[in-house]
């Protein structure tokens, strides 16, 4: 929930967040199909990179928007006063 | 005892070494089949797709133990995600017939080489629960052989049985679960 990133891949997710691969993926599959995630792949020549191309997952502004929601439902004081004097 | 000491140390550091030279020999062989594994478990039109992604996550991580960890995490979703694509078996005849469709059309994709050592890991199981239970005539009873064979000869029988009833059981749970959701959906 940081600033918006062009685009990550599934092992680089994974090292930010330390979700395991097993629970990873199929979490962007749903999400994709959600419409939460957008994915693409990379831009680059397998042949001049010597490996094959990541997939780069993006969050859409639907997804963004709905997350920032699920966010704000987890800690509802964010934003507000926790208590008055 | 010192030029004992000194040989165990010898032959136990060149041991380690052989074993390490293995790992690291079979490591890479290992990941690539378990990807051929979640590969194998996803819907036709998806397995390009993840082919590519997963090669790329694989090599990711420089080396080759993360790599197998990782190869294994990748099969779990695989088979999470082809669990959530696929339909439940409509009868019990229907899910019998397609677990033995199943059973064979993976030991058709097999490599020989698997293939073979398929047949060499079953028939040194059997040969074993065989010596067990000539044992068990003598030294031990009958339940305590029996269970060391079939602790030797389950995994490979095990492996081709279970994957399949596995998948066709959790499959029916999942939709027995949505069905009687969409029911109480509907009576609210």
């Amino acid at each position: 929930m940081g600033a918006p990133i062009a685009g990550l891949a599934g092992s680089d997710i994974s090292k930010a967040s330390g979700i395991s691969s097993g629970t990873l993926y199929p979490i962007l599959i749903r999400l994709e199909k959600a419409g939460w995630l957008s994915s693409e792949w990379e831009e680059v020549n397998p042949c001049e990179v010597g490996r094959p191309r990541k997939r780069l997952y993006q969050l859409t502004s639907l997804g963004a928007q709905e997350s920032r929601a699920a966010f704000d439902d987890l800690l509802p004081t964010r934003g507000r006063l926790v208590w008055q004097s | 005892m010192a030029i004992l000491n000194v040989i165990a140390l010898l032959i136990g550091s060149a041991s380690s070494k052989i074993a390490a030279d293995e790992a690291s020999a079979w490591l890479p062989v290992l990941s690539r089949w378990l990807l051929d594994l979640a590969l194998s478990r996803l819907p036709s039109d998806q397995t390009e797709r993840f082919r590519e992604e997963w090669t790329a996550d694989l090599l990711d991580y420089p080396g080759a133990a993360s790599r197998a960890i990782r190869a294994l995490g990748i099969c779990m979703a695989a088979w999470k995600i082809g669990l959530a694509n696929s339909d439940p078996a409509s009868s019990p005849r229907e899910a019998i017939s397609a677990y033995f469709k199943n059973c064979f059309r993976y030991y058709q994709s097999m490599p020989s080489g698997d293939r073979l050592a398929m047949w060499t890991s079953s028939l040194g199981a059997g040969i074993a629960g065989g010596i067990s239970s000539y044992i068990s005539r003598n030294y031990m009873s009958p339940l305590v052989a029996f269970g060391i064979s079939v602790a030797l000869i389950s995994p490979m029988s095990g492996y081709f049985m279970g994957r399949t009833l596995a998948r066709r059981t959790l499959r029916r749970v999942a939709a027995e679960a949505l069905v009687s959701e969409e029911k109480k959906a509907t009576k609210v």
